[in-house]
């Protein structure tokens, strides 16, 4: 080979290593631009409008009561919990599809939603004068629900098929649980179902502390264990032969996930998803690495939950409609348009 | 001198003794390992890699226990490309090849210039150099292949164990992955273990031969030496004359026993 091709050739790999990393950046500020956007637009949107004049004066500190309590204390709230309900569920989809290697796991559908759930109907009908404890109740029903499908997974050593296979059963159960109990407490049954339904109506600052450590928690955790998402994409054989612990790190993995998901349907109920949709709809942008495919799930699942939940709770008048119902309105037909234009496997 | 040893190993399936074999790998060569069907060649490769428990006996690499030394440093020694592999449809190429380098890395450091250097040389090696870019759904199967070859040799590894790695592919990928393994045996000194079901291939190929039957081994030793047509009815149950041509047998199927 001669000189010129040589260079050539290395100017032709410099140029796809560039190419790429410029492409991953552009999505990267686009994603974090579109959070941006949806904060301010839950800043200011809702019964009550903020002006942008309004909102320039409460940045600069002189903006009348009113508003500013609107803002501080009903708004703001509301946009950090959406961001941070949307960050923990999408990452929890993404890790999730990845350690069991199948693109339909996400958080509500292998179960652990669901114990969130059936702790939190329960906490709300048969316990009401506790409903206070509802985030700790919905936490400890998804970690726990987490759990059984993990323990029924289990011989010798977890199969993915296997714990796919009893998420869903698990799934089954604690729902069939779920109903049953609404049915016989069927006179109350009106103040769970927005919660069932998934939304962040009348929640503030108080829940805001509750799940802000474990968000934070988990999310860390999630980005400490990138490569050993990446590494359960490989299977289990290629992960023991490139030196890997595979059982351990998947064990880690469904605990993050199970903490993620947990924190967010504690504060957020049954938001349904953004953890199945947000991770396949930047694997179509920029591929599945995870190094990659987290930070901007996180992001992305911010900015969209937080513009799903104002949307939810101005576009309808008198009528607050919890998010979830209006996520799965607005997500699954944009899914599955990604889904017919075709790149997704 | 043996590289590996495999020494009374036997693997139990529930109750069923799915191999049973004493066995020596020579350093520096290109053995081939042949039987038919269920005749426990994956199960001796799974079980070199330490993939499977063994029930009893022991496997040496370098004289190190397999069963007992840290999974990062079988890692350097030892790596298989299984006869299906799972791979990230949506990973681009240089992603795939990069994973070799897992043994050699904590988790947060980042890959050294030698490490780049390295996946730079493993690509060009495979001739895959321009797919660097690429996504792995893109690829075709003997791509994919040259792939996986490059992951595995930025593992360093002194030997590398392939599961029929030409099954998938066409005649002339088949000949071309061997071509490549050939060179990196010569040039670099790896020693190779694979798998075949083209006896022909296994003749021009390989140094050594392990014939494999019933889930033991049926016999070993050089291609030239073992090979007749005595032991093709024991071992295949086919009926093949055998014919020399510039010093390679050449096998020459005409019935079955069956």
């Amino acid at each position: 080979m001669n000189a010129a091709t040589a260079q050539d050739k290395e100017l032709k790999q410099v140029d796809w290593r560039v190419k790429r990393k410029h492409r991953r950046l552009l999505i990267l500020f686009l994603s974090i631009f579109l959070l941006l956007l949806a904060s301010v637009y839950g800043i200011v949107s809702g019964s009550v409008s903020v002006s942008l004049q309004d909102f320039t004066q409460l940045l600069s500190g002189n903006a009348d009561p009113l508003t500013e309590n609107i803002v501080w204390n009903l708004r703001l709230p509301r946009v950090i919990l959406g961001a941070l309900v949307g960050a923990c569920l999408a990452v929890s989809g993404g890790i999730l599809q990845g350690v069991t290697r199948n693109p339909l796991a996400d958080p509500g559908i292998i179960g652990i939603s669901a114990g969130g759930g059936l702790a939190a109907v329960i906490t709300m009908l048969v316990f009401p004068a506790y409903s206070y404890l509802l985030p700790v109740a919905a936490f400890i029903g998804a970690l726990s629900a987490a759990f059984l499908i993990y323990v029924m997974a289990w011989k010798e050593g977890v199969s993915v098929f296997r714990m796919i296979l009893a998420g869903v059963a698990v799934n089954a159960l604690l729902g069939a649980i779920t109903s049953g109990i609404m049915l016989l407490y069927s006179d109350s049954v009106q103040s769970v179902l927005p919660w069932l339904s998934g939304g962040l109506n009348g929640k503030g600052w108080y829940e805001v502390r509750f799940f802000f450590p474990y968000a934070v928690i988990g999310l860390t955790a999630a980005m400490l264990l990138i490569r050993s998402a990446n590494i359960s994409l490989l299977g289990e054989d290629r992960g023991k032969l490139l030196g890997f612990h595979v059982e351990r790190q998947r064990f880690y993995l469904i605990l993050v996930a199970a903490l993620l998901a947990g924190a967010a349907v504690s504060v957020g109920g049954l938001i349904g998803f953004v953890g199945l949709v947000v991770p396949h709809i930047i694997r179509l942008l920029i591929g599945g690495d995870y190094r990659f495919l987290h930070p901007l799930s996180a992001i992305s699942g911010a900015a969209l939950v937080v513009f799903a939940d104002t949307g939810a709770r101005s576009w309808f008048g008198a009528v607050e409609l919890p998010v979830g119902i209006l996520m799965a309105c607005i997500g699954a037909p944009f899914f599955l348009m990604l889904l017919r234009k075709g790149g997704l496997r | 001198m043996a590289i590996a040893s495999l020494q009374d190993i036997t693997i139990q399936r529930g109750d069923r003794v799915t191999l049973q074999a004493s066995l020596e790998i020579p350093e520096g060569k290109i053995t081939g390992i042949i039987g038919p069907n269920g005749s426990g060649k994956s199960t001796l490769l799974h079980s070199i890699s330490n993939l499977l428990k063994l029930s009893s006996g022991k496997v040496e690499i370098k004289g190190h226990d397999v069963q007992t030394l840290k999974r990062k440093e079988l890692a350097k020694q030892v790596t298989l490309l299984k006869q299906s592999e799972l791979m990230p449809m949506d990973f681009l190429v240089q992603d795939i090849v990069q994973f070799g380098r897992l043994p050699y890395q904590n988790n947060w450091q980042k890959e050294s210039s030698e490490g780049n250097q390295l996946i730079d040389w493993a690509m060009e090696e495979c001739r895959i150099s321009h797919l660097a870019d690429r996504q792995v759904d893109t690829l075709s199967g003997g791509e994919r292949q040259r792939v996986l070859i490059a992951m595995a040799l930025v593992q360093q590894t002194d030997i590398l164990l392939l599961d029929e790695p030409t099954t998938y592919l066409d005649v002339a990928h088949q000949l071309d992955l061997l071509h490549l393994l050939q060179r990196l045996h010569k040039n670099h000194g790896i020693s190779i273990v694979l798998v075949l079901h083209d006896l022909n291939q296994a003749m021009q190929y390989c140094d050594h031969l392990v014939v494999m039957r019933k889930g033991a081994i049926y016999q070993t030793g050089e291609p030239e030496h073992i090979v007749t047509s005595e032991l093709l009815k024991d071992v295949f149950q086919i009926q093949a004359t055998i014919s020399n041509e510039s010093d390679k047998l050449w096998i020459n199927p005409i019935g079955v026993y069956l």
